[in-house]
């Protein structure tokens, strides 16, 4: 991997060092230099020098209009790397942790709803008419159920920390949508002067709707978060309603 | 004593009806935002539980916006989210917040904060 990364690096290197040379001998052809060094040119009639001087001067031209347009697209390709590597390595990679855990929470609470249904009908068929049970024991069995329920019913909290959490990864990826976008632009002639513009462009590119959702949803280590809310309010007496 | 619930979440919204109920409450508003939740406050609600992070207007506007109005100054308030960076729980005591519930929580944690809440006013 570093070896590819060397090589188009030596590469772009080379691009550039060669086409800095091939101008060079163009600008040395157009000023008649190796003219003056005896170099034969053919004699081609009457006025039709001046005429190859002048397409000499034109190709010149052109070429190093064409040198100064590659030359933006090679910065483009270097800053672009760097932006690529920036969006892709840190924000992609949180963004994959986050669906990771998507998964992992949707799974333990599926696997804990399972569980607490097949609990609840067990205890439902402890409460069966013909089950061998003490009217007691079958009122236990109701209320045990309906503990069982309402668990279940908390347990659904999941879909709300989720939704945060895949809230959170479809922002990442809109956020390095918008840097792809910028970045494209960079590679755009018409857009080459205001480069610094658009790098700037890339850059502030940012995560949407931060404010509808929480980054950092979880549901590990409640507990222990509560514990951190409730030393702030001991120590933080909330101003309001003067409570 | 009548509650608002104010969460972006359909789900949380019944979820704390749900533990209201088991608690011993009936009655009970419910708002999707904090705008919603502004709009539906008034005199008869006793009691507001507030999500943070919301589309329109967070929970925490919702209750700087709350304690602003002569009928707002007074309600307690409990805020009940994932959000539990100590900055972010300072921030909401002092925005006016009466207590602070971590998402997910357990009913007997919802009965004690609402408890408290009550006792101290």
């Amino acid at each position: 991997m570093a070896g590819h990364e060397l090589n188009r690096e030596e590469l772009l290197k080379d691009s550039e060092a060669t086409l800095r040379e091939v101008a060079g001998i163009l600008l040395e052809v157009w000023d008649g230099k190796l003219k003056k060094e005896g170099v034969e040119i053919p004699e081609l009639g009457n006025g039709e020098g001046e005429e190859v001087d002048r397409n000499v001067l034109d190709l010149v031209a052109v070429l190093l209009k064409t040198y100064e347009e590659i030359q933006g697209i090679l910065r483009g390709i270097k800053t672009g790397r760097g932006i690529l590597q920036r969006a892709a390595m840190e924000r992609v990679q949180k963004t994959h942790h986050k669906l990771e855990e998507v998964t992992m929470t949707t799974e333990m609470a599926a696997t804990d709803m399972l569980d607490g249904l097949d609990k609840a009908l067990g205890l439902v068929d402890a409460m069966e008419p013909s089950a061998e049970a003490s009217d007691d024991e079958k009122k236990e069995a109701g209320d045990e159920l309906r503990e069982e329920l309402n668990r279940l019913i908390i347990l659904l909290q999941f879909q709300d920390i989720t939704a945060q959490q895949l809230a959170h990864a479809a922002g990442v990826l809109s956020e390095v949508e918008q840097r792809l976008e910028g970045l494209s632009k960079l590679f755009d002639l018409h857009h080459l002067d205001s480069e610094e513009e658009l790098l700037k462009l890339v850059d502030s590119a940012e995560t949407e709707s931060v404010g509808t959702f929480d980054p950092s949803a979880t549901t590990d280590g409640a507990e222990s978060r509560q514990a951190l809310a409730d030393e702030v309010f001991v120590s933080q007496p909330p101003k309001g309603n003067g409570t | 004593m009548k509650f608002l619930i104010v969460d972006d979440s359909a789900t949380m919204r019944r979820i704390v009806a749900n533990s209201l109920q088991r608690i011993g409450f009936q009655e009970f508003d419910e708002a999707a935002n904090g705008a919603e939740g502004l709009t539906k406050f008034d005199s008869s609600v006793e009691f507001v539980i507030t999500d943070w992070n919301m589309p329109n207007m967070s929970g925490l506007e919702f209750v700087k916006a709350l304690r602003e109005r002569p009928d707002g100054k007074e309600v307690p308030i409990l805020m009940v989210t994932t959000r539990s960076v100590k900055e972010d729980i300072l921030q909401a005591a002092q925005a006016g917040v009466n207590n602070y519930v971590v998402k997910p929580f357990t009913p007997p944690v919802l009965k004690e904060k609402i408890d408290q809440v009550l006792d101290a006013t």
